[in-house]
């Protein structure tokens, strides 16, 4: 359906053209033959453009704000089985699946040959579908907010223990260090993990069905990956799996690939670098 | 070129000879009509090839963003995507990638070619290790027709097995010119040999993806163009060719987040600049 408008487009301004020319041959007056090459080659250019641009036409003409929407819902939805992705364009729905492939073999650990072998495994990968297939390798910064809490939470605890050993008459000399000692630890390391990001690299592949209804597509979809996951345990000796909800956002989204405590911890040390 | 672009060509180039077949019948505006003409042409050429110039020119003239989906919006000079997340930015850009010396499985595996294929894994290892913010290489790969990649292999041997045989059979034959034809013949061979041992033929794109955050989109915009240029820094190292992707392949690299073409006329037919 897509490419048909991209035809009627076409066929619409390359006929104006045309139409354009051939009254201004007849019709009297220079100055309106002039209006009337001007427009018919403004019509040439935007047939010709057409090819490439021809989803850009009409949202550009309905622009309100300088804003041209080509799409105004979600880019995708969210299988209800939660292990694909659905995206519907025009009458066709397309289903993507995403398949985690766990290779987690450093070349530090490889001879040569192995290194040579590794190289044509992963040309071996690539060639087990014969429909487009995406194979990425994703770096991100990992999401340390939950750690955080839970060192957050230990600290808390430390400092209560603390408070109340401090104020226990009781309490020997060496309990009160002890403590002190713990409550000084989790400050570090609450420092340390906050300072400093921790990255993960993941290697994905995705591949794209498309169907008449979002199960049909869905269906195809993993049918696929299900060949291909086969494909890469045997090549690669890895169990590669299915993504689901939470990690196939993570490949998706970029706001998943720079976790918020990133974002606010950046703008905290700038803030601190312009106090300076 | 493709056959497509020649036909598209060809008929927008026909309205222009047809102005030009009756240029007589505007009078004292034939010059004017003329130049026009010409524009045309030019801007009708211009579009063919440097249409990722003319497109985000053109938006920026008319002040247009573009709303790829909710939540995502293309900036008026189209060289990133931004989203806004309860007030964080993210901007995400794209940079091409082709490979062009290192292959994953070489034509002929020389013992030069073994070391480099040995080196590409640690190299790439070493680009993970310096590279400290977000980011994505992909490969869109997908078979070929077989017997149409063999027969066009067929062809090119055969062009130059031709110009071989003229070569030396000239009256003062040059041994380089020599060496060079019976180099890329072997390396035909290699590939159709490979073929006919039950290997297919694929064909590719390689693009690299990545994000920077900040609190406002400028901020964000900022960030990610010292990442684009450290990844062109960074992957220096592989030999890749890199380009920074802007205008309508952006459009069409971001969706590829979400869905594939399924056909591979389609993706020819998207990113024909980039083979």
């Amino acid at each position: 359906m897509a490419f048909d408008l991209q035809k009627i487009l076409f066929v619409s301004f390359y006929g104006a053209s045309l139409v354009l020319i051939l009254f201004s041959v007849v019709l009297p007056g220079y100055i309106l033959k002039l209006i009337l090459v001007i427009i018919a080659m403004l019509c040439d250019i935007i047939a010709f453009s057409s090819r490439f641009y021809w989803y850009f036409f009409i949202p550009f003409l309905h622009k309100k704000g300088g804003m041209a929407v080509l799409r105004s819902n979600e880019p995708y939805l969210l299988s209800p089985s939660g292990n694909t992705i659905i995206v519907r364009e025009g009458g066709t729905i397309y289903a993507s699946a995403f398949i985690k492939i766990p290779i987690y073999k450093s070349t530090t650990e490889m001879s040569n040959d192995e290194k040579v072998d590794f190289a044509r495994m992963f040309s071996r990968v690539i060639t087990l579908s014969k429909s487009p297939i995406r194979i990425s390798s994703q770096m991100y910064i990992v999401s340390k907010e939950d750690y955080i809490e839970k060192i957050r939470d230990r600290l808390n605890q430390a400092e209560d223990k603390y408070q109340n050993i401090n104020s226990n008459t009781n309490a020997t000399q060496g309990e009160i260090s002890r403590i002190k000692g713990e409550v000084t630890m989790w400050h570090n390391l609450l420092d340390n993990v906050s300072r400093s990001q921790s990255y993960s690299l993941l290697s994905f592949a995705m591949i794209t069905a498309a169907g008449g209804t979002d199960e049909e597509a869905s269906n195809l979809a993993l049918q696929q990956a299900d060949e291909i996951i086969a494909g890469i345990n045997a090549t690669f000796g890895v169990t590669a799996s299915i993504a689901e909800n939470s990690e196939i956002l993570l490949l998706i989204e970029p706001e998943q690939t720079i976790p918020y405590s990133t974002v606010s911890e950046q703008i905290r040390a700038k803030t601190a670098a312009e106090g300076l | 070129m493709e056959s497509e672009e020649i036909l598209y060509m060809a008929i927008a180039g026909m309205v222009i000879l047809l102005l030009l077949f009756v240029i007589g019948s505007y009078g004292p505006f034939k010059i004017a009509v003329l130049i026009i003409a010409l524009i045309a042409f030019a801007m009708i050429v211009s579009l063919e090839y440097i249409d990722f110039l003319i497109f985000p020119l053109l938006t920026i003239i008319t002040k247009t963003s573009i709303v790829p989906a909710k939540g995502y919006v293309i900036p008026k000079n189209q060289k990133y995507i931004v989203k806004n997340v309860n007030g964080i930015y993210y901007a995400t850009g794209f940079l091409t990638a082709n490979i062009y010396k290192y292959v994953f499985a070489a034509e002929s595996v020389s013992e030069d070619e073994e070391a480099e294929l040995a080196q590409t894994p640690e190299k790439w290892e070493r680009i993970v290790m310096n590279t400290h913010f977000p980011f994505k290489f992909n490969l869109v790969t997908f078979a070929q027709d077989i017997q149409e990649y063999r027969e066009d292999l067929e062809g090119q041997r055969g062009f130059l097995e031709q110009q071989l045989s003229k070569e030396m059979s000239s009256s003062n034959p040059s041994q380089m010119a020599i060496d060079d034809f019976q180099r890329r013949i072997n390396v035909l061979q290699a590939r159709i040999d490979r073929i006919s041992s039950g290997e297919r033929p694929l064909w590719s794109i390689m693009y690299i993806e990545t994000t920077a955050a900040g609190v406002s989109e400028k901020a964000a915009a900022d960030i990610l163009e010292n990442q684009i240029n450290q990844l062109q820094t960074i992957f220096n190292t592989m030999d890749i060719s890199i380009t920074r992707v802007v205008g309508r392949e952006l459009y069409y690299l971001f969706k590829f987040n979400f869905a594939l073409p399924t056909l591979q006329a389609d993706i020819f037919k998207l990113f024909h600049k980039q083979k």
